[in-house]
């Protein structure tokens, strides 16, 4: 992309860092909502972190209340996203399909089903043969029960971020993609700055949603974020004639097909390393496709054409940090998102930019503020 | 996407098509006994149910096409070499460690190996045929003496054979593995190359790699081309050379180089009937112009100087619409071979963290990738080492020499003690990086057409076209990664090796730039699955 000079001399209402899907939607809904210079930086390509490296679940089948209360609002979100945003984001509305290959994990998705239950989830328990009517490809000496989450879906992720991308641009937004924000100053009136290379840009407000990078550049500012960073991995399969369509979840991790027929899976295989690092590993590979096979085992003859990995940023409780700094004043968090950014990443942002338009954090967030970190 | 057989007296047949199209039996339904013949050769090539599968056609060119050839050429199936995929089959995980793994048992690996064994290093070569050689087994006869390794070889088998008897010689410090490298994993200290062959799932650590897997060949891009009336200079030699076997009376030769004038050389000596041969550089002409006038048969060739080729056209003989002087002309043949360019294996250096640069002049609408190395055979990895025709260096002898460059500086970056003056080892080097450097200038890849209509395909996996990368920059998806995920291209069973550069090519022609190739991401080819199988790994 080229730079103009006008980038430069402008001081901008917001900037945001980090071009993930988190990033893409505050942008679109700041715009959107009338705030009118708002730039948001990326260090890569749009959607080269995790928002581009997840299997495309959309889901409200989770754990806890908070959660549960934003993944309802994404499953309605995203059903509606690509009318919104005028651009087929490929949101189908096929579900979570979760198996229980033995007692003790059928009562935990007994459990699991109940609490959603009461609070409102569209979910069902599934019998060993209600689960193979709907999957039939799966092996059938490993299912014993289910549970599908009737509302989730899948999107096909990049559609979604181009989806953001191309609204951003029409409402007249701006975006640098390749240019790495290295570091935050908080400016003797208030404002700060954030040096690109040899420049320095000025705002008043800035969103930090740039994932992994997320640790070095908040401590730029002086502030520590109680988080760590994983990598995760996945890996593709060749197109298959086996039209898998909810998103199955076996103990070891998820299977899902794409638009174009390719299988994606991931195991469940998690641990530290540097925000810089995305070699994939022969361990991951082996123990993926160990699984794949095992769940489906029509795969076994199938080509594995790639693996990658990502990265989860994780709070100790596991769940995000979203908050509206006061000191120092206009400083906003969008950050350890773990393995569920992409699915909240258009309520969240429409959140949160209702949150700088007001200076308040809106009550759907208020449950992951950084101050549940702190001993009081 | 569809793939087509050239079946001598038949002309071409649809064997295959998308699974998510329709009518994909039609014209195997035509004939039962070609339907039942193929559909036989699917399952034994283990690309199990011929109604479903989607052939790569990258494999097609290298492999089905040849066995295909050979099959219907009255060689028996039961004697061929097929290899089988059986459902309950679960091959072996053998674990080794080394000191020096050579991956390619081509010239230049060869070269490596002997050089270390001489050293006494521990040495594992590994090869993706049954038999060690690479190139050596489809060159056939040199055209000069430059090309032989050992002085006085008129042809690579007798080159072949010395190497043979030397290798036999270190028969315990080199240890030679058949196996397809996929990967190549950095664990701890230590590297860990992933290969498998048929009864084999090979972990094999070693301390220091040298990448020698040759050349492959590239795919003209836009040319609305339908396989495989088409196919790869590299292919036609292995058909010409391993079967000693000419299937066409009539041939196009696109681009002159060495692999063409290899193949115009035995194409006459089997006696076609005509050799139409399209060049496209006056300066090309120049350079091999005193070995063609010593060809036997000159009568039979037939030279086309052209600006660009616009369309090929494929029925019972293949047709190519060229343009001469912004004047139309039609070329016929049985097949068309094209060796216009090389595209080096780069995906191997590039998943060991090798930079690969893109090289593009504008002007003259090429492009190029690079496999940068910082010294001769030394790359930017520590412990990684480049010979032949990866880094350029195509003909024998200069591959070979390449190999032995890289063993003596691996040798020397370890601090053993070489015995060669230093001259000698300059001037080695200088050698390996001259050869590099003249084949530069010969190995671009030029956009075939003057005017581009968008039909052209850019990757055949996806069925990607022009038009649908321009789609993309238009909306602003200026990006090759972006690209890549909005068009597909990249993604498919060839992963980029076959549409990674006319993706750049097309990009530049439009005014953006590429400034990075994609990344190249494990496996380097496409794995089975059943080769990792279930149970390989045993969950705890």
């Amino acid at each position: 992309m080229s730079i103009n000079n006008t980038v430069w001399e402008k001081k901008y209402e917001v900037i945001i860092i980090g071009g993930g899907l988190q990033g893409l939607s505050t942008t679109y809904y700041l715009l959107a909502n009338g705030v009118k210079d708002v730039l948001l930086i990326e260090r890569s390509y749009i959607g080269s972190g995790s928002s581009g490296r997840n299997l495309g679940g959309v889901r409200e089948t989770h754990d806890t209340v908070e959660e549960i209360a934003l993944g309802k609002e994404a499953t309605k979100t995203w059903g509606k996203l690509s009318k919104e945003l005028d651009f087929n984001i490929f949101f189908r509305r096929d579900g979570y399909l979760y198996i229980a290959t033995n007692e003790k994990e059928l009562n935990n998705l007994k459990e699991r089903w109940r609490f959603m239950n009461l609070n409102g989830v569209k979910a069902k328990l599934l019998s060993e043969n209600e689960v193979l009517e709907i999957a039939p490809y799966l092996n059938k000496s490993i299912v014993i029960g289910g549970l599908l989450g009737i509302n989730d879906g899948i999107a096909y992720p990049f559609a979604a971020i181009w989806a953001f991308y191309l609204a951003i641009k029409n409402l007249g937004g701006t975006i640098l993609q390749y240019t790495n924000a290295d570091k935050l100053k908080l400016e003797n009136n208030g404002t700060f700055s954030v040096k690109i290379k040899e420049k320095t840009l000025h705002s008043n407000i800035i969103v930090i949603a740039a994932g992994p990078g997320s640790i070095d550049l908040a401590s730029t500012l002086g502030i520590n974020l109680p988080a760590k960073i994983l990598k995760r991995q996945a890996l593709a399969i060749e197109r298959q004639p086996l039209n898998i369509k909810p998103m199955i979840v076996v103990p070891w991790g998820p299977i899902a097909q794409t638009i174009r027929g390719e299988i994606l899976g991931g195991y469940h295989d998690e641990y530290e390393c540097s925000p810089t690092d995305f070699t994939p590993t022969r361990e991951s590979l082996e123990k993926t496709i160990w699984y794949m096979i095992k769940t489906i085992p029509t795969l076994k003859t199938a080509n594995i054409l790639r693996q990658w990995a990502g990265h989860y940023v994780e709070s100790p409780d596991k769940k995000p940090i979203i908050d509206a700094l006061d000191n120092p004043e206009g400083l906003y968090l969008n950050v350890a998102w773990r393995h569920y950014g992409f699915m909240m990443a258009p309520v969240v942002g429409k959140a949160l930019a209702k949150s700088i338009i007001s200076g308040k954090i809106e009550p759907i967030l208020k449950p992951f503020t950084i101050n549940r970190f702190i001993y009081k | 996407m569809q793939c087509r057989i050239n079946i001598p007296n038949k002309g071409k047949v649809l064997i295959c098509k998308d699974f998510m199209s329709e009518n994909k039996e039609i014209l195997l339904n035509k004939d039962p006994l070609l339907k039942l013949v193929m559909k036989q050769l699917f399952e034994k090539l283990g690309y199990g149910d011929l109604y479903y599968y989607i052939v790569p056609r990258f494999e097609i060119i290298n492999k089905l096409y040849i066995k295909i050839i050979r099959m219907l050429s009255r060689v028996s199936i039961k004697n061929s070499k097929l290899s089988f995929t059986n459902e309950s089959y679960k091959p072996k995980r053998v674990s080794i460690e080394t000191d020096y793994l050579i991956i390619g048992d081509g010239p230049a690996g060869v070269g490596a190996a002997l050089t270390l064994a001489e050293y006494n290093q521990r040495v594992i070569i590994i090869g993706n045929n049954n038999e060690m050689g690479g190139g050596l087994k489809i060159i056939g006869e040199y055209i000069n003496n430059d090309e032989s390794i050992k002085a006085g070889s008129t042809n690579s088998i007798d080159d072949l054979n010395i190497i043979k008897n030397h290798m036999k010689k270190h028969g315990e410090a080199i240890k030679r593995i058949k196996g397809e490298v996929f990967g190549i994993y950095k664990e701890k200290d230590i590297y860990v190359i992933t290969a498998y062959s048929e009864n084999n799932y090979y972990l094999i650590k070693a301390h220091k790699i040298i990448i020698a897997p040759g050349i492959m060949d590239g795919w003209p891009l836009f040319v609305n081309n339908d396989l495989p009336g088409l196919i790869g200079g590299l292919g036609a030699l292995k058909i010409i050379n391993y079967w000693n076997f000419m299937p066409w009376h009539e041939i196009i030769i696109i681009d002159l180089n060495k692999v063409s004038l290899h193949i115009l050389h035995s194409a006459i000596k089997m006696g076609v009937k005509r050799v139409n041969l399209i060049i496209f550089d006056d300066a090309k002409l120049k350079i091999y112009d005193s070995y063609l006038q010593t060809e036997k048969g000159l009568e039979r060739i037939h030279i086309f100087k052209c600006d660009t080729i616009e369309k090929m056209f494929s029925g019972k003989r293949i047709k190519i619409q060229a343009y001469c002087n912004n004047k139309k002309l039609y070329i016929n043949g049985d097949t068309a071979i094209y060796c216009g360019h090389f595209v080096p294996r780069y995906n191997l250096p590039a998943q060991a963290g090798i930079t690969i640069e893109i090289i593009t002049d504008k002007i003259n609408k090429m492009a190029r990738l690079n496999v940068h190395t910082i010294d001769g055979t030394r790359t930017e990895i520590n412990d990684i080492y480049l010979a032949g025709g990866v880094i350029g260096c195509v003909n024998p002898r200069e591959a070979y020499i390449s190999g032995q460059l890289s063993a003596l500086s691996a040798l020397i970056d370890s601090g053993i003690q070489i015995n060669m003056s230093h001259n000698e080892y300059k001037n080695m080097l200088d050698k390996v990086i001259n050869c590099k450097k003249m084949n530069e200038q010969l190995f671009t890849m030029r956009v075939l057409n003057k005017k581009l209509n968008g039909n052209e395909i850019v990757c055949p996996c996806y069925d990607v076209k022009v038009k649908d990368i321009l789609k993309a920059l238009k909306l602003g998806l200026n990006d090759i990664e972006t690209i890549k995920r909005y068009t597909g291209i990249g993604t498919g069973e060839c992963q980029g090796r076959i549409c990674m550069l006319p993706t750049i090519l097309v990009m530049n022609a439009f005014g953006v730039n590429a400034p990075n190739i994609m990344k190249i991401r494990p496996p380097i080819i496409p794995l089975p699955a059943y080769i990792i199988g279930e149970n390989i790994y045993e969950h705890q």
